[in-house]
């Protein structure tokens, strides 16, 4: 059964002064692991929070776009088109960048510090994640950029050229 | 089976392959910071040169704009670019100063992104809202 949250653990406890190289890589890595499983609970609401905004941005990309599916030679428009691109590719990498930390989450929960030293790829999970998170709010910049030159990306498609 | 030592690569050079990417996020965060306030302040910098017309309102208004947007992403943003820095400071393998250095800044900045995830979720909910009664007002008056 998955753990509800991470135990209350000290994860910097002075090591054995015996320990030297592989031993002492694998001291390192525990502490790394127990470090991150306290920051579990924020992970989860964090994944919530990323979820609920994908969630909400997407019902409101699907709603413009029902408004705009009444006439579809504005979607030849190209700032119309740009914003589709953007706002579908924001809501879409935020999903899936809320399934790589939930990925990574998980192996948080599971690992225990003997099996520490292999948690390599539960780090690229969240590696992932960061590229993904990156690549979503890259949109919403580019999004807020277009707004600032003055380009309204929502117009309403009779006032589009 | 144990792995070769020389083939793969040690939980310091996995953690650091965060670093790239964090640090990224943590410039677009800032960037989108400016790209949030820069129209507010090109717009009633346009609309009130003459600084007789900036009344109360409109002043707590361009300082609130700019107060959520610095809430909303500069924070996240720094506390990301810290926790770049941290993890660019790894030794292989890092010391425990350093390693405790990164876990406490990675949670801190976690904390604060969190806050800030929940404030935009709130404004989208009521932008959203919004959006939907102004559109109910437009059909019920024509």
């Amino acid at each position: 059964m998955e753990q509800t949250d991470a135990p209350d653990e000290n994860p910097f406890a002075p090591p054995d002064a015996n320990l030297l190289g592989d031993d002492l890589a694998e001291y390192v890595a525990a502490g790394a692991v127990a470090g991150f499983r306290r920051s579990t609970s924020i992970i989860g609401a964090a994944i919530f929070c990323i979820v609920a905004n994908s969630v909400i941005a997407l019902a409101q990309n699907l709603w413009q776009l029902v408004e705009f599916a009444s006439a579809p030679e504005v979607f030849r428009a190209p700032p119309l088109f740009l914003f589709t691109v953007l706002s579908f590719g924001s809501t879409g990498c935020g999903l899936a960048s809320a399934l790589s930390l939930h990925r990574f989450r998980r192996m948080l929960l599971l690992r225990t510090e003997s099996t520490a030293p292999s948690f390599g790829a539960g780090v690229l999970h969240y590696r992932n994640f960061w590229k993904f998170f990156f690549i979503s709010i890259a949109c919403e910049l580019a999004t807020a950029i277009l707004g600032g030159l003055g380009i309204d990306v929502t117009a309403p498609y009779s006032e589009l050229p | 089976m144990n792995p070769d030592p020389q083939s793969t690569p040690s939980d310091t050079a996995v953690l650091r392959t965060l670093q790239k990417w964090v640090r990224n996020a943590g410039r677009v965060y800032v960037c989108l910071a400016v790209a949030a306030i820069a129209p507010v302040i090109i717009r009633f910098h346009a609309e009130f040169a003459d600084p007789r017309y900036l009344d109360r309102g409109t002043m707590i208004f361009v300082v609130g704009m700019i107060a959520v947007a610095a809430g909303l992403f500069v924070a996240p943003g720094v506390m990301m670019l810290r926790c770049a820095l941290r993890l660019r400071r790894l030794h292989d393998p890092p010391s425990r100063s350093d390693l405790s250095a990164f876990l406490d800044s990675h949670r801190r900045m976690w904390n604060v992104t969190v806050i800030s995830l929940i404030i935009q979720t709130i404004l989208l909910l009521i932008s959203l809202a919004s959006e939907q009664i102004i559109a109910a007002m437009i059909e019920s008056q024509y």
